[in-house]
């Protein structure tokens, strides 16, 4: 699989998907994302992973921009396969590391206890502007991790989603983007019915994601929705019984 | 205004809005409320003067219209009763002729209007709009006085009420300092409050890059520093902060704390020496930490152990000449018993603030109890990388001049960017610009990592019978891969370690 796809790129704004830690199974395959924005002489990582994949993401954000540039690394939530990694982010660059609060003070357990450095999102979320557009980040709490959110950028119209629309493929057949959203349904359904918490975040999630022009949402795992995807996938996810919803299948 | 534009801004006023209308003739009270519903968020109705009371204790409407001559109880009189629980209550009152005992009874009552039937659009508009003007108004008094009542309580500070970037209310204090009688006097005598904001290193005031109102606003709650002549042409120092009203849409809070008497002006331009007798003056410390408590400002301490960085927020809790303690989080708490010493940072600081004496520390209460305060030109809280204590095994050589260099050398300290090392004796002709090689030998996972590099010379110190010098390397890129991947999982070892204390 090509592990580094542009998803946008106008004029000084870039935005690259990397998989590089993707999880190969028998019977089942679960990409596993990160994601780079450049705009202009700047840049934002977001979800960078794990430790065992630290290495190639350092590389690649310093052959695209040089590991200077990058002034922001946000974290959607505190796994490991999107933070475990922090604690070398932390000390490769002097970029702002952006996370929820509620996940600042478990930070010490990977490695990081200057908290100076960590920038913590209040639960409403935040806007940073950059000339005309600006990135906002949404709250996306429970879905799945307490404390989590999805990043919009208005330039590219992309929502990185976190967790949010990830699939597991069969491992015969992995795509990357989303070209048939009934076929691509079954591969949703089993891990957002577990590991979403149900109907009431899904629904307030999606009302604050229809608040802004998404043409594309990427999760951290699996496939890209773009164009009427994007709306199909809302609409589905905003109907979705999950988690709570189900109580009795997983208790 | 023309009538379509008074029934947009009626309609934008009253849409948050609650009304009570109460009205004894069945078919005027649905003419009514067919038309308050048009532009109230919700109308509630009554019969008469007893449930009109009745409905008003149990909805506190944001407005009343009511008829006078009703059964039960007539209008004024409910408009009496209504004021005894609520004085602030805007009763709009209607009746059927304009006699002028009517009229002095209603005055004499406390209603706010008058209004002659029968009701029309334009009439109506015309009062209401009036009215929920004043409404407006004293709800922006009343979250003013709230304001300086309950977080600015103290005389020195100059606040405004901002809406959007329009100053709505200021406190007697902004007007004398200006020597001005009212709000509407000063913005026609001065305009905008930028404008008197004088240029200062480090401080917020009006620049090709920077718009003050825009620059405070997109940092709520963050503390500057302006400076401003008085009328007498005399500076003033002010910590300035920008607070948004949460309740409130676009409403903010900008308060002035006056700290001219602490003379810190200076210690902005030209960093003070660290021997500065003025400021080794303890009540100098006292008064600034009282100004950051006054302003419900966070501090950050910054401690450290073997080179590992432990920062967290903390706030000022009492700032007294006899006692001056602070409150930050467990971990922080450790770490600056373990250093018997902490370094205070805050935007509002000239320069960071050392404490070299730590009366108690108290894990109940979250306190800490500092004494023996300093500004320090340079402190560690500065400090851009990592710089760790390496584990007691680790190895190191140096190649000066193409020979190892033969004796004890010890790292006391690495990072990205440079190594610190100790040497008994230093080699014939070593100096400062020299270039030298290294070869590091760290464990990690019990296995060795080996860092290879050139090194340059940065400083050399003699400090009792050794010597400390410091060199900046030139690392590979493979070399920095390692060195990071050491450094990361060092610096896990050292949080184990400063846990497990």
């Amino acid at each position: 699989m090509k592990e580094e796809l542009v998803l946008y790129e106008e004029g000084a704004h870039k935005c690259i998907m990397f998989s590089f830690d993707d999880e190969e199974h028998e019977d089942r395959f679960l990409s596993v994302n990160q994601f780079l924005i450049i705009q202009k002489d700047t840049a934002m990582l977001i979800d960078p992973g794990s430790q065992a994949v630290y290495d190639e993401m350092y590389d690649a954000v310093e052959r695209l921009i040089g590991i200077d540039k990058l002034k922001f690394i946000f974290f959607s939530h505190q796994d490991p396969d999107v933070a475990g990694s922090i604690a070398e982010w932390s000390i490769a660059t002097s970029a702002k590391i952006i996370l929820p609060g509620i996940w600042v003070r478990f930070m010490s357990h990977y490695g990081v206890m200057d908290m100076n450095r960590l920038t913590a999102l209040p639960d409403h979320g935040a806007k940073i502007p950059f000339g005309e557009n600006y990135f906002q980040f949404i709250p996306a709490h429970f879905l799945h991790s307490p404390g989590n959110f999805s990043l919009y950028d208005s330039r590219s119209k992309i929502l990185f989603s976190g967790d949010i629309g990830a699939a597991v493929l069969p491992p015969q057949d992995v795509y990357k983007e989303v070209t048939d959203f009934e076929a691509h349904q079954p591969f949703l359904e089993g891990f957002h019915r577990r590991y979403m918490a149900g109907n009431t975040f899904t629904r307030k999630w999606v009302e604050k994601v229809r608040a802004h022009d998404v043409d594309m949402i990427v999760p951290q795992h699996g496939a890209v929705f773009k164009d009427e995807h994007t709306d199909a996938f809302l609409t589905w996810f905003e109907e979705l019984k999950c988690g709570g919803d189900l109580i009795d299948e997983i208790y | 205004m023309p009538e379509k534009d008074k029934i947009k801004l009626l309609k934008q006023l009253a849409s948050p809005l609650t009304l009570l209308y109460v009205e004894d003739n069945e078919r005027l009270r649905e003419q009514g409320v067919v038309l308050f519903q048009k532009f109230f968020k919700e109308v509630f109705v009554a019969v008469d003067g007893l449930d009109g009371l009745e409905q008003f204790k149990a909805h506190r409407p944001n407005l009343v219209v009511s008829d006078i001559k009703m059964p039960k109880m007539s209008g004024l009189e409910m408009t009496r009763r209504i004021h005894k629980v609520s004085p602030d209550a805007k009763i709009i009152m209607t009746s059927g002729h304009a006699d002028p005992e009517n009229l002095l009874e209603a005055i004499n009552s406390g209603v706010f209007r008058f209004l002659v039937k029968p009701l029309s659009v334009a009439k109506l508009s015309t009062i209401l709009l009036e009215t929920l003007e004043v409404v407006e108004a004293e709800g922006e008094e009343r979250l003013f006085d709230f304001y300086v009542e309950n977080i600015f309580n103290y005389q020195n500070s100059m606040i405004v009420l901002y809406k959007g970037n329009q100053p709505v209310i200021v406190n007697d204090r902004f007007l004398s300092f200006f020597d001005m009688e009212s709000l509407s006097d000063y913005q026609d005598h001065y305009g905008n409050l930028g404008k008197h904001f004088l240029e200062h290193k480090d401080f917020l005031y009006n620049h090709e890059l920077v718009d003050w109102f825009n620059e405070a606003r997109a940092h709520m709650g963050q503390l500057y520093h302006v400076k401003m002549y008085d009328t007498q042409t005399q500076v003033h120092h002010f910590l300035f902060k920008m607070t948004a009203i949460e309740s409130k849409k676009n409403h903010y809070i900008v308060s002035m704390d006056d700290i001219t008497e602490l003379g810190l002006l200076k210690l902005f331009d030209e960093k003070a020496s660290d021997d500065d007798q003025r400021f080794r003056d303890k009540s100098n410390f006292v008064k600034l930490l009282e100004a950051l408590k006054r302003n419900s400002a966070e501090i950050v301490l910054h401690n450290f152990y073997k080179g590992l960085k432990i920062t967290n927020p903390g706030v000022v809790v009492t700032a007294e000449d006899k006692k001056i303690e602070i409150r930050s989080s467990f971990l922080q708490q450790k770490a600056v018993l373990n250093e018997k010493r902490t370094i205070l940072t805050s935007e509002a600081f000239p320069a960071d603030i050392l404490c070299t004496t730590i009366k108690k520390v108290d894990f109940d209460t979250q306190g800490i109890i500092i004494d023996d305060l300093r500004f320090v030109n340079s402190s560690p809280a500065q400090r851009e990388h990592m710089q760790l204590e390496p584990e007691d095994t680790h190895k190191i050589s140096l190649f000066y001049q193409e020979h190892r260099f033969a004796t004890e050398i010890r790292i006391m300290d690495i990072s990205l960017k440079s190594v610190q090392i100790t040497v008994p004796v230093l080699p014939a002709g070593f100096r400062a610009e020299d270039d030298v090689h290294l070869d590091m030998v760290f464990e990690l996972n019990r296995r060795p990592l080996i860092v290879n590099c050139a090194a340059n010379v940065l400083l050399i110190k003699e400090v009792g019978r050794e010597f400390q010098v410091v060199l900046s390397m030139e690392l590979s890129k493979s070399a920095q891969k390692s060195l990071t991947e050491y450094l990361a999982k060092r610096q896990m070892n050292l949080i184990r370690e400063f846990k497990g204390l």
